[in-house]
């Protein structure tokens, strides 16, 4: 994928999240963050579509994204099939750009 | 809580110090090749070959990438003058023990590849590292350029199929097959003729996460386990096929301690079902062993 392709990618997987909440709590890492949303795979999920609309910086969004154990736990139970884990991996590729600077 | 600054800064030197370390050396922070290599002189595998098993040190240097987290600063300062793959005397180093665990793993590995493999081979002090990093931090553009740097060095060396040893290298492989057109056919070793394979013991199996929820291996593993004669507690609840919890793993390079507390809770539930579990992968033995007694897979079978 190039950028376009990736931004692409993370708008229409991230617009798939009808917001139920079943990925909550199959996700390890909201549970050893003490249940906060802020971990959860949906929350990960609406921070990138808020990065991708402006609503939310890099900066907010790094440490939920960054606190992903790329798993695919949730994706078990996302009636939707929201692949957090591949979902994460670009949005950190996103974030990477915009707080490391562009690649090379 | 993670300290934002601090991902800041861990990004900059992963993308800045990390991947040139990948570019110059194909390793991504100094290491002893000595003792990453031992068990294959040990074990007289011919050098390179037509048929490699890509160890990608991940079994050697599972306690160090561990401490990733820990190691970086190091690593940055190490980079800043200069130095890299001969400074592996500065840095944290598996312990005696954990070498000899290590060697007996990939001595099995060995054997299990050489029995449908004869004459497989191992580079040795020139095995590169996977990027497997990379791909998992994020840095897409630097994986696949890394990918296909990899692709060259193998077919250089005359390389024609990769055997793996574990789920994050062969997953490596899988991503620059779909990213980059990967060509060298690669398995893991777990999908080979298990050729005269037996064990014993009662574990409950620890899942890795890159085998059953993203290689689809969740019933080779059970099929490969009963084969060679181990007896399996499973309850679905904790083991069913996609169910299992992450053993923490991937998130120790970033934060150890969260990454501590999923293995707390991977452990208890783990022994819920069994005292004794049973891993495929090297990160989730790290993880997991400081909270229940553990075993690979390749340290309880004869091949």
């Amino acid at each position: 994928m190039n950028e376009e392709e990736v931004l692409a990618y993370l708008k229409s997987t991230s617009e798939k999240c009808i917001r139920c909440g079943f990925c909550v709590q199959t996700c390890p890492s909201w549970n050893s963050h003490g249940k906060l949303e802020y971990y959860s795979p949906r929350a990960r999920v609406t921070l990138t579509r808020g990065m991708l609309e402006g609503s939310v910086s890099p900066e907010d969004a790094v440490e939920s994204i960054y606190s992903c154990n790329t798993c695919r736990r949730c994706l078990v139970e996302c009636p939707t099939g929201v692949d957090t884990a591949e979902l994460v991996i670009y949005a950190r590729y996103y974030i990477n750009q915009k707080l490391a600077g562009p690649s090379k | 809580m993670v300290d934002e600054s601090s991902i800041k800064g861990t990004l900059k030197l992963i993308r800045d110090v990390v991947y040139k370390n990948l570019t110059n050396e194909y390793l991504p922070f100094p290491m002893d090749k000595a003792l990453a290599t031992k068990w294959a002189y040990e074990a007289g595998v011919p050098k390179g070959g037509r048929v490699i098993l890509y160890t990608s040190y991940m079994y050697q240097m599972a306690p160090v990438f561990k401490s990733f987290e820990k190691l970086l600063p190091t690593v940055g300062s190490l980079a800043r003058i200069g130095f890299l793959a001969s400074l592996g005397s500065r840095l944290v180093k598996p312990s005696d023990a954990e070498v000899k665990r290590a060697s007996t793993v990939l001595k099995n590995i060995y054997a299990i590849t050489r029995a449908s493999r004869p004459g497989v081979g191992y580079l040795y002090e020139e095995e590169p590292y996977s990027g497997a990093l990379l791909y998992e931090l994020g840095f897409i553009d630097e994986f696949k350029e890394y990918g296909k740097r990899l692709e060259e060095f193998f077919k250089i060396r005359g390389v024609e199929e990769i055997i793996t040893a574990d789920p994050h290298t062969t997953f490596s492989l899988a991503n620059y097959k779909r990213l980059i057109g990967f060509s060298i056919p690669f398995k893991n070793y777990l999908e080979l003729p298990p050729i005269g394979v037996t064990g014993k013991g009662r574990f409950v199996i620890h899942d890795s996460c890159i085998y059953s929820r993203f290689l689809n291996m969740y019933d080779l593993i059970r099929q490969l386990t009963k084969d060679a004669g181990l007896e399996i507690v499973d309850d679905e609840k904790v083991t069913g096929r996609g169910i299992g919890f992450c053993c923490g793993g991937p998130l120790g390079p970033l934060n150890s301690k969260i990454s501590d507390e999923m293995a707390k809770a991977r452990a208890n539930s783990l022994k819920s079902v069994n005292p004794e579990a049973l891993v495929f992968c090297p990160l989730c033995y790290e993880n997991l062993s400081p909270y229940i007694p553990v075993k690979d897979f390749a340290e309880v079978i004869s091949p």
